[in-house]
């Protein structure tokens, strides 16, 4: 699925751009483009180095266990064939509060590594499992209660209220987060139904 | 009230940096063994997602250089304007679960073009500040533990963002129309 939305954005690219006489700047933009993702590897190298150097000082000393308990019970509740004390709880735990305050980079190492644990568990490794992609599609629901980003852009705008839309992004990530829920529920049981 | 949620931002990180030192401390944790080992684990995984990062990366800008982006929303502005997208909206929603830079520019430009606190300014930063750059987390998520079947997960998730963005146009209707 990935593999074919990835081939249809290159070669539609590729053929839009050769249609309509801006092959110059796609061929061109492909290159420098490749050197930006590069640039922005760099910096997310060293934010994740950091955040997984913090994350295991806080592993070690049980922090990490004691800021996810809060969080526990609603986890259990959602991802009941893992077992108690499965290490993916307080990583998945630490990954929705740190997006949920706004912390994106802090938030994708957490995710990384309740990933792997999640991973660790499988029988066939190249298989999403349906706790994968509910940890997933929570992350893409992406509960927010504080967009800093966003704020920080219509103040740059010149906004007289920056803010101001904060409470309807929350309310509108609440509204994802159920849906979330709900629709996990249904395609998990049309992909079982259909496999 | 706006420099009361920067300075809860600003302070958050530093907090929480404290807070695992001082635990780790207390808890007679080897801070600096920990850290490095730590980091160079964190290292490693972005050694082996850079690949990912660049296919995303390249096909998007590409997609939006070659004029694509613009055709599509061409195409698919007669079908949405009836049920209350605003035309300006599209590049937006069919970038927003590609890119967080390419999105991020676009709500810049239409903040600008529109102002911020017109509907539209309203509108755009609330779908920016409630959704994920989905492709982008699912191809960085999945290709770093090494599945390639990812079965239902982009149907899925592209479903919650759909929904999503529903809920940011009717809210938006109700709070500033």
């Amino acid at each position: 699925m990935l593999n074919a939305v990835w081939a249809l954005l290159m070669l539609v690219a590729l053929g839009v751009g050769g249609v309509h006489g801006t092959i110059d700047s796609v061929g061109s933009g492909l290159f420098t483009q490749a050197m930006q993702a590069a640039k922005l590897a760099i910096d997310l190298a060293a934010v994740t180095a950091f955040w997984f150097g913090l994350s295991r000082i806080a592993e070690k000393s049980g922090l990490l266990e004691t800021l996810a308990r809060p969080l526990m019970p609603l986890l259990r509740f959602l991802f009941r064939k893992l077992p108690e004390g499965h290490p993916a709880f307080p990583l998945m735990a630490m990954n929705l509060v740190a997006n949920a305050l706004g912390l994106g980079s802090a938030a994708t190492p957490f995710g990384l590594k309740a990933m792997q644990e999640l991973s660790r568990a499988m029988p066939d490794k190249e298989t999403a499992s349906d706790d994968m992609i509910l940890f997933l599609v929570l992350n893409s629901a992406a509960l927010n209660l504080l967009p800093a980003g966003t704020i920080a852009m219509r103040a740059a705008a010149g906004s007289l209220d920056p803010a101001g839309t904060a409470v309807a992004s929350t309310i509108v990530t609440g509204v994802a987060f159920v849906s979330a829920l709900i629709l996990h529920g249904v395609f998990r049981r049309v992909a079982r139904a259909s496999a | 009230m706006i420099q009361a949620v920067g300075s809860v931002a600003g302070w958050l990180v530093p907090i929480f940096v404290a807070a695992v030192l001082l635990h780790g401390l207390w808890r007679r944790v080897d801070l600096i063994a920990e850290f490095v080992s730590g980091a160079r684990e964190g290292l490693q995984l972005s050694v082996s997602l850079f690949p990912y990062l660049l296919a995303i990366y390249v096909a998007v800008a590409a997609f939006r250089m070659s004029g694509a982006l613009e055709m599509l929303s061409a195409w698919l502005a007669p079908v949405l304007r009836p049920l209350g997208v605003p035309a300006a909206l599209l590049p937006l929603l069919l970038v927003r679960p590609l890119s967080g830079s390419a999105s991020s520019g676009l709500v810049l430009s239409l903040l600008h073009q529109h102002g911020p606190d017109s509907f539209l300014g309203h509108l755009v930063s609330t779908i920016q500040g409630s959704s994920e750059t989905t492709l982008y987390v699912l191809t960085v998520y999945l290709g770093s533990v090494g599945v390639r079947r990812s079965r239902y997960a982009l149907p899925l998730c592209l479903s919650v963002d759909a929904i999503g963005y529903a809920t940011a146009i009717i809210v938006a209707g109700w709070l500033w129309h």
